[in-house]
């Protein structure tokens, strides 16, 4: 199956004229039909033959195919951000990532399942269709970009775009066991994806391999004038610097994200990955991020304050639906946001969460003064059962512990995966970094794809399909 | 400090302001749920956070003017091509100091 194979090998097979841009779009309708019923990764599919072909281009990405999750508006097909409020709507222009990604000749072939408005880390709180994780249907593919890791892992698309709020893009990675990055604030524009919590979105890739992740960074991020918070930052070869010496390079544990809560397999197969790093030549040590007991409360008050605010805009005028489309999890959110905001109660919960946010940076500057880099688990546990977290808000919170206070700080973080429950459920890892420091997360990632294989691995569904 | 905690009447007269209709089920569900919620919230007020500013830059940035470059905006059609409330190329909107 072409869809097995890596950006790299794909493109030198499109060079060398052994593979037509065609088979690959072929294979992936063919794959998106076959989950249709069962994952549903996808709300909406590019059908027009037209619409199929890649524009000409010499880059690494010509010819692939991807999706994106259905949080970036595009012209060629609708825009939902899994929510019934925007039905109907047709966005009149396209998400900056999506004019580069298209323009260096990768093929959109469709738009992936998510939270409504990212609100989520199950993909259940969603009023189109709920993604299932490819190596168990009975369980999550997780949220909120969970088509997006689904769509991946099964091999319905090259690549995909998420997006990550508070660990959008690396749960679901970690749970349907592909590798995610969220980017430093900045990075990547996000011109043209949907807002949900303007100081804290991220736009990245996910995709089976390290390796591909450089390639994809290479064409999306870069300063764009529709983004002032797009940085001027140089964008590095990422390609290049993916096999630099990791030699001597240290590594953190925050002892705080192997603390009561998390799964003992979790913690294992974490543990045993800072151990395989130790063999490649890093130095492993503790580290402290003693405000982590904040986390959850700082994040919710920041999402949800500055959702409520963003998603205020939509009053079914100007485009949409109305507001009484918005889902159970989505008015929670808006109503409490709307709460920590208002007089009175702005100072005790709004403003002290964004001190909360200094006292947090602070600690992630001292502990990325001590190591090069961070590593901990992506989430508690293993991808939850359908279901089981959907009436118990308290709860699902937790499982955003992990990845929720890279966002406030906005630093970037490698989600890859880094072994299996004996249920053989996926694994996931992060690796955490300064400010654009992306080029050396992806060097210890690529550094341990080498001698690991856990990110070769298939779900069952893909292995059968072959 | 007296932590923050929501009546029924509060939840209602949040969600007028955010424009939200709760049905009496959902009100039900968020008297039920927004306590704990809320008590999650309220253990930032724990924090010591004296002296700390509420000045946030997550990633430092300068400030650059771009070039003055004329682009094409969105035509009128595209503009338009989401709503269906229209009256002669604008989008009405419902009354705001009159009733409907």
């Amino acid at each position: 199956m072409l869809l097995n194979l890596s950006i790299a090998e794909l493109s030198k097979k499109i060079s060398a004229k052994e593979v037509k841009p065609s088979e690959i779009v072929a294979e992936s309708m063919k794959n998106i039909s076959d989950s249709e019923t069962g994952i549903q990764a996808f709300i909406s599919i590019q059908d027009d033959e037209k619409k199929l072909q890649p524009s000409e281009s010499d880059s690494p990405l010509f010819g692939m195919t991807f999706s994106v999750k259905d949080a970036y508006v595009t012209k060629d097909l609708p825009t939902s951000a899994g929510s019934t409020v925007l039905q109907g709507f047709r966005s009149p222009y396209n998400a900056t990532v999506i004019e580069k990604l298209q323009a260096a000749g990768a093929i959109l072939v469709g738009k992936n399942s998510q939270d409504a408005w990212g609100h989520g880390s199950t993909n259940e709180n969603t009023d189109v269709k709920v993604a299932k994780n490819p190596w168990n249907t009975k369980h999550v593919a997780g949220g909120s970009s969970g088509g997006s890791a689904a769509a991946v892992a099964d091999r319905s698309v090259v690549f995909s775009i998420g997006e990550d709020t508070g660990g959008s893009i690396r749960n679901p990675a970690a749970f349907c066991g592909v590798c995610g990055l969220k980017v430093t604030y900045g990075r990547v524009s996000r011109w043209g994806a949907i807002s949900y919590a303007s100081s804290l979105d991220t736009m990245g890739p996910i995709a089976k391999s390290v390796e591909d992740i450089a390639y994809i960074m290479e064409v999306i991020a870069g300063q764009d004038n529709h983004d002032a918070t797009s940085s001027f930052e140089p964008v590095p070869k990422y390609t290049e610097l993916l096999k630099q010496d990791i030699r001597g390079k240290v590594i953190g544990l925050p002892k705080e994200f192997f603390a009561e809560g998390l799964d003992p397999e979790v913690k294992e197969a974490v543990q045993a990955a800072a151990e395989q790093f130790e063999k490649l030549g890093a130095k492993i040590i503790e580290v402290s991020l003693p405000s982590m007991s904040y986390a959850i409360p700082l994040y919710y008050l920041l999402a949800m304050s500055e959702t409520s605010s963003n998603l205020g805009r939509y009053d079914g005028i100007r485009y949409g639906q109305d507001r009484s489309h918005f889902t159970p999890e989505n008015m929670r959110r808006i109503i409490l946001g709307t709460f920590a905001l208002s007089a009175g109660y702005g100072d005790k919960l709004y403003k002290n969460a964004q001190k909360a946010r200094n006292v947090l940076r602070e600690e992630y500057q001292k502990a990325l003064s001590q190591c090069d880099v961070l590593l901990g688990p992506v989430t508690p546990g293993p991808a939850p059962k359908l279901g089981e977290l959907m009436d118990d808000p308290a709860r699902l919170v937790l499982e955003d512990l992990f990845t929720v206070t890279t966002n406030p700080v906005g630093v970037p973080s490698l989600a890859i995966p880094c072994g299996f429950t004996k249920n053989n459920l996926p694994i996931g890892m992060q690796i955490i970094g300064k400010h654009f420091a992306e080029p050396e997360l992806l060097a210890l990632g690529y550094a341990y794809q080498q001698v690991t294989d856990w990110h070769t691995r298939k779900p069952p569904v893909v292995e059968e399909r072959v | 400090m007296k932590t923050a905690q929501l009546s029924q009447d509060d939840i209602l007269h949040l969600a007028e302001l955010a424009k939200l209709k709760l049905t009496p089920a959902q009100l039900e569900k968020l008297k039920q749920q927004i306590p704990s919620i809320l008590a999650n919230m309220n253990e930032i007020g724990q924090l010591n956070l004296e002296g700390i500013s509420d000045v946030l830059v997550t990633v430092p940035a300068n400030n650059y003017i771009r070039e003055d470059v004329i682009v094409k905006p969105l035509s009128q059609t595209e503009a338009l091509q989401n709503t269906q409330f229209t009256y002669k190329g604008y989008i009405v909107v419902p009354g705001i100091f009159a009733e409907e």
